[in-house]
């Protein structure tokens, strides 16, 4: 019997850390979507290099599932100066005061997606999933994208 | 008194006997099919991760990002932001920054193998295996596995959308 309650904790488990996993993938296509439609996105001070904001997740009666985390490291951030009204390209020795209608993003993002399963907003978490994605914003193509583990 | 007392014993044995046959048969079960699941998410999971496209069939492979690579493929965090140099940046990873993992089927194992190392079994009872590209869904590919339990076969299928695929 005592076996049987192991099978069944370890089953319970499993299907919690594919829960987890599905709500990690909720973050990467939310965050996926947000970069894609807003180029101002994620809009940050020059001194800081990190970007996150979490989301909660609820079913369709209204019961909470989890939520997911999405930190999106911005110390790769770049961009291209445009040219300015006049078509002036910038001096790109010295391109301060350089007023570019258009900037170029050329940056490459690390984002890191922790998904939890939880029973209420603030108690204990039942299972975790992160994934770890890079994505390149020029060609917008994901050059590595890592799962890194569950429970 | 003896007779009824055997009678007794012998319809306990027999009912232990049978209780035990069939959480024999339970265990055996939800081995099986935890095998198949845990194979299955184990293999949707890695797919998920590919940076080349999976080979279809019943054999599956794929380029990924070895673990211990440094991120961002190395290249140094800019000091500037408008610094104009990130045009330049390498934007994959070359090579020997991946590995290749393939799944086939070995005997009735689903076996894991990647590039360098030993295969490894990650299912068993396995009866068929198959990955296959999903029509008019880009870079979206369908997985079969079959288990044999107790002389029936379950199926099971998922679906993986891999972002990294070309």
């Amino acid at each position: 019997m005592s076996a049987q309650v192991s099978r069944m904790r370890a089953a319970k488990a499993q299907a919690l850390s594919i829960q987890a996993r599905a709500l990690a993938l909720a973050g990467w296509e939310d965050v996926r979507l947000k970069l894609g439609k807003d180029i101002l996105f994620p809009r940050t001070s020059d001194t800081q290099t990190f970007f996150s904001y979490s989301e909660d997740v609820y079913d369709l009666d209204g019961n909470y599932i989890g939520n997911y985390t999405v930190k999106i490291d911005t110390r790769w951030e770049s961009i291209v100066l445009g040219p300015d009204s006049s078509g002036n390209l910038p001096n790109l020795a010295n391109p301060a005061g350089h007023e570019a209608v258009i900037n170029i993003p050329q940056s490459i993002y690390p984002i890191t997606i922790i998904g939890k399963v939880a029973e209420q907003r603030v108690g204990d978490i039942l299972a975790e999933r992160i994934l770890y994605i890079e994505l390149d914003m020029v060609n917008w193509r994901v050059i590595r994208f890592e799962d890194r583990g569950s429970l | 008194m003896m007779g009824l007392a055997s009678i007794i014993l012998f319809g306990v044995a027999q009912l232990t006997q049978r209780t035990l046959e069939t959480q024999k048969f339970l265990r055996k079960k939800s081995e099986s099919i935890q095998s198949a699941t845990l194979g299955c998410e184990r293999l949707a999971s890695e797919m998920r991760e590919a940076v080349t496209t999976p080979s279809t069939g019943d054999t599956s492979s794929w380029d990924k990002v070895i673990p211990s690579q440094t991120e961002v493929m190395g290249i140094p965090a800019p000091t500037f932001e408008l610094t104009p140099s990130s045009p330049g940046w390498s934007r994959a990873y070359q090579s020997n920054q991946l590995i290749t993992v393939t799944y086939s089927v070995a005997g009735t194992n689903l076996q894991r193998q990647v590039t360098g190392s030993i295969a490894a079994p990650v299912a068993t009872d396995v009866n068929t295996f198959e990955v296959t590209a999903v029509s008019g869904r880009d870079k979206t590919f369908q997985i079969e596995l079959a288990i044999s339990e107790q002389k029936r076969v379950q199926t099971f299928v998922t679906q993986v959308f891999c972002p990294g695929a070309p």
